[in-house]
């Protein structure tokens, strides 16, 4: 029968080698002459406790702690479950702050804190042009980046990337074609930033140098359009009409120029790359983002040093670089950008302050249970419970709180995290890499760990260090054990309430002023689509112009559609690149100008998006016309810029920084409002409109009504004239002005939240001081009460205190969002971070709901009877 | 009765494995033994002398085996291991040291009084 023994548990044996004592015992006895009855009760008065002599057995085995502590958490849990309401407060509150904090780490962490996916990350640095007179980076030329590579001996390899606006993609086979953005690269691109592809390889020098037209695949494409089979190596992607040989693939991660980049290929499959003629190339500022990867040993302060001899050199050298100098920093700070940081770091502060107020919460509530039960521990403690013993119950109810609201709380961040990749904005880079991190988790979990237990343990150990006679004797719990401490948290709970609401409401003004910009045109019932031609089939610009007739004919004749325009890129961020020359006032060509975009249209374009015309007409089809005399419109702010006081119209300027050698002049035949189209909260950039039909154009439709029911019109009118374009790109002014300022409406929505979590729980923990202190001063407003003192002056003097506790809150919270503010305002829009009005707000807000939140309880003592005071008291 | 507490801490776990170095016993009959071998002076109550009991055993000092006895019981047995003989022999030891040192200085106390 010894397997049976194995299964008994070691209490069984326990009871049982214990019971063989106590029979022996007995045995003895009634051997010596005693009565069964009688010895059994001698027995058991010897034996003293017999459960405390069993417990001091248990107590001796050696994963004794463990199970103790398991139990006690089983305990905890069951003693919780008694008190639902106080257990549901404190986990709702818990996990809210663990979920909102382990989420924002995890972007932090994502975006800001982890390693660029490169090879030895720290060496790779960005090269930017800075212009001097408008003190702002560029992008460079490729005559400086020649002479920057060539010169440099701190850099053990420079190269460079840009982006282009999206090309038309089909594979060889395939039907549906695609737009994709794809990365055009300079030599050595790859090896530079040392990322070997997932299959396949990257392009060879020799492939570079003979101009071959092969492309790298994106992780995602791949995926797409081959299922991630190896097969994809050696196939065809005709990229623009231009088939290209598939080489490689390379990693989800690698995401330069941007995250959404579908493929790469070298610069010099463009037949506009020759070196040997780089000499006669511009050296302005220009679209090239230079990349590169410091020599072995060298900082990137020895680069600094170098590259501004350098530029310095060049200044003297070249009469366009008189006002160019170079910036070097590292690679991260240029991806991930001033603002995407600020933006993060202001989340994970607000997160941090949204979790103060939930701890302190959550203390305030546990030190209000602790000295409720005091009454319990000096039983437990008569009952020869050890201090310790109530030490470690304690600290298993604690536990037991913070496991469910940890597991609540990462189950949260994981919804969260899920909402903010589907919802959240895409500007954020590496935004998609997003996950629960690990990290974050553990700090949250271990961090929650360490507030639960202060606060589940510190206050009731403060209860229970009073002589427990007098807590029996007594009942009095009318000096609660520190006082001032629980009045401290409040005071924290509203100061970083107040702190939340200054940020939300500063976030609201400038998101509401960035979107209640004028655009200029009217965005309403307008919709792009974009048009994408392919290169091989339109190569004479006579049938561009043909077909983009024709597209505007077709769709302006759909019922529903009052005018059709087109433009290069509705939506697009004008860099102002280029420059005008002006008849009469010839400069120099190396003289700084101002910058101003040349931006082509259609006739028909300013109709069609409602821009007003100041003076003069419209382009119209006789301007496309070859041979048609040149003619420009151009916008308010550029015609103040040229013309202040007069008026540009009949005026003769050229595209460029010289004359034209045969003499020709094009005419200003129109004067247009300013309009904001790559985004409410951009300025406008002075603009000069040509007349002109382009392969890639954004055809731009307005309807009268629901413009979104035309799309199946405009795409069966489209397809019928080229069924190879792509249409996969058609959106209404009103939602891309909307995504563009998605980022701006997200931490504004980011910040109300939290702020509205932030006051709910301020008043909350307000309510709850102020009702607990009355419930505790029934007996002496009771008193006051039978000695006269009037309703009015008791609630005025609960009242008082609520106030006086916002009102230090509110002065630490002023503080505290001034500091903050600092740092706030580059990303607001036309706003002033310590914009007197905002705080006045909310601070009337705070003092409001604080007001409100006191009124119950001064109401409540107001209301207690002293004969049932006296009599329970 | 008042003797129980007196055993100075640590001797009642020299005195359990000096019983039982002689030979297997159970709970009850070390208390008898303890009680029969000290003429009465040590008595040790079954709040004490279990915890120890199981204290000696999850230090791996005493083994138990579970014996059907002439009562038509199970009753658990203890012996001592060989690293309990060992532990026994080197605390008595310490014990002996210390217990002639204390002779030695109340004698002389005692020889140095006037």
């Amino acid at each position: 029968m010894r397997w049976r023994r194995g299964r008994r548990t070691a209490d069984d044996r326990l009871d049982l080698e214990i019971r063989d004592h106590i029979e022996r015992q007995v045995a003895d006895y009634v051997a010596t002459g005693m009565s069964e009855a009688e010895a059994r009760k001698r027995v058991r008065l010897e034996f003293g406790g017999l459960d405390q002599a069993k417990e001091h057995c248990r107590d001796v085995r050696p994963h004794q702690w463990l199970s103790e502590l398991i139990r006690d958490v089983r305990v905890g849990f069951r003693s919780l479950a008694r008190e639902r309401l106080f257990a549901a407060a404190v986990i709702t509150i818990l996990t809210v702050g663990i979920g909102a904090t382990v989420a924002m780490f995890s972007v932090l962490n994502t975006v800001i804190l982890r390693d660029l996916p490169y090879a030895r990350p720290h060496e790779l640095a960005a090269i930017r042009t800075h212009l001097l007179l408008q003190n702002q980076p560029d992008g460079s030329s490729i005559p400086n980046w020649l002479d920057w590579r060539t010169e440099s001996k701190t850099f053990a390899g420079i190269t460079f990337y840009f982006r282009t606006a999206a090309s038309a993609v089909t594979f060889a086979g395939r039907e549906a074609p695609q737009r994709g953005l794809k990365g055009v690269v300079g030599p050595d691109f790859f090896e530079v930033l040392g990322t070997a592809p997932l299959i396949g390889r990257t392009p060879s020098r020799e492939e570079f140098d003979r101009h071959d037209r092969v492309v790298v695949l994106s992780e995602g494409l791949w995926q797409e359009q081959f299922d991630r089979s190896p097969d994809a190596i050696g196939r065809t992607l005709i990229v623009d009409g231009q088939p290209h040989t598939i080489v490689g693939v390379m990693p989800r991660t690698f995401q330069l120029p941007t995250n959404d980049t579908r493929f790469w290929h070298p610069i010099s499959t463009s037949p506009l790359w020759d070196l040997s003629k780089a000499s006669t190339l511009n050296r302005d500022g220009d679209i090239l983002e230079v990349i590169g990867r410091l020599a072995p040993g060298r900082t990137l302060d020895e680069a600094r040093a170098e590259m501004s001899l350098i530029a310095s050199r060049l200044r003297a050298e070249y009469p366009a670089n008189r006002f160019l100098d170079v910036r070097v920093l590292p690679l991260f700070d240029h991806l991930v950008g001033d603002r995407t940081r600020r933006t993060v770091w202001l989340g994970f502060a607000a997160v941090l302050a949204l979790l103060a107020i939930a701890c302190a919460n959550v203390g305030g509530l546990l030190s209000v249970r602790a000295t409720r039960r005091r009454q319990e521990f000096a039983v437990r403690a008569a009952l020869g419970a050890g201090r310790a013993r109530v030490v470690r119950q304690l600290l298993a109810e604690s536990i037991s709180l913070w496991a469910t609201a940890s597991a609540g709380g990462v189950a949260l961040a994981y919804g969260l995290l899920r909402l903010l990749l589907a919802y959240g904005p895409r500007t954020i880079p590496r935004i998609e890499q997003l996950g629960l991190d690990a990290t974050a988790v553990a700090g949250a979990l271990l961090g929650g760990l360490v507030v639960v237990a202060l606060c589940g343990t510190l206050p009731s150990m403060i209860a229970t260090r009073r002589t427990s006679a007098a807590a029996l004797a007594t009942r009095d719990q009318s000096s609660p054990p520190k006082p001032r401490f629980h009045d401290l948290l409040v005071a924290a709970q509203i100061a970083g309430a107040l702190v939340l609401l200054v940020g939300a409401v500063l976030f609201a003004e400038s998101f509401v002023r960035a979107q209640g910009e004028d655009p200029g045109y009217i965005a309403d019932d307008l919709m792009i689509v974009r048009i994408d031609l392919p290169q091989i089939e339109y190569r004479d610009a006579a049938a561009v112009v043909t077909f983009f007739r024709e597209a505007r004919e077709r769709v302006a004749a759909i019922p529903g559609v009052t005018a059709v325009g087109g433009t290069m890129d509705f939506f697009m961020r004008r860099n102002g690149q280029q420059s005008i020359t002006i008849q009469g006032r010839e400069e120099s060509p190396d003289a700084p100008r101002p910058r101003l975009t040349i931006e082509p249209i259609t006739p028909g374009f300013f109709r069609a998006s409602g821009t007003p015309i100041v003076a003069g007409r419209e382009f119209d089809e006789r301007d496309l016309e070859p041979g048609a005399p040149g003619v420009f419109v151009v916008s308010e702010s550029l015609a103040r810029r040229y013309w202040p006081g007069e008026s540009p119209m009949g005026k003769h300027i050229v595209n460029g920084r010289q004359p034209r050698k045969n003499g020709t002049w094009d005419t200003i035949i129109g004067v247009v409002k300013d309009t904001r189209r790559e985004g409410l909260d951009l300025t406008p950039i002075l603009t000069a409109f040509a007349p002109a039909s382009m392969r890639n154009m954004d055809l731009t439709i307005r309807a009268s009504g629901d413009v979104e029911a035309l799309i199946p019109a405009v795409r069966r009118e489209i397809r019928a004239m080229a069924p190879a374009v792509p249409l996969n790109r058609i959106a209404t002014v009103r939602s891309g002005l909307a995504d563009r300022l998605a980022g701006r409406r997200f931490e504004t929505q980011v910040l109300v939240l939290f702020a509205g979590i932030g006051l709910v729980l301020a008043a909350a923990g307000l309510y709850a001081l102020l009702a607990y202190q009355v419930a505790l001063r029934t007996r002496e407003l009771g008193i006051r009460a039978a000695l006269g003192a009037d309703r009015r002056s008791i609630v005025t003097m609960v009242l008082t205190h609520g106030v006086r506790l916002a009102l230090i809150g509110i002065g630490v919270g002023i503080i505290a969002a001034a500091l903050a503010a600092r740092g706030l305002q580059n990303l607001l829009y036309n706003t002033q971070a310590l914009d007197a009005s905002s705080y006045a707000a909310s601070v009337a807000g705070v003092l409001l709901i604080a007001i409100s939140a006191a009124t119950i309880p001064a109401r409540r003592a107001a209301r207690i009877d002293p004969i049932t005071a006296l009599r329970e008291g | 009765m008042s003797t129980k507490s007196d055993l100075p801490q640590g001797t009642l776990d020299l005195l359990i494995l000096k019983v039982l170095a002689l030979e297997p016993l159970h709970g009850y009959a070390i208390g008898q033994r303890l009680q029969q071998i000290s003429r009465n002076v040590v008595q040790v109550t079954q709040g004490t002398l279990y915890p120890a009991l199981h204290r000696l055993e999850n230090r791996d000092l005493l083994v138990a085996d579970w014996k059907m006895t002439d009562t038509g019981r199970e009753a658990k047995f203890y012996r001592l291991t060989r690293k309990g003989r060992a532990y026994m022999d080197v605390e008595a030891e310490k014990w002996q040291r210390l217990i002639d040192a204390f002779e030695l200085i109340f004698k002389s106390a005692d020889r140095s009084a006037p």
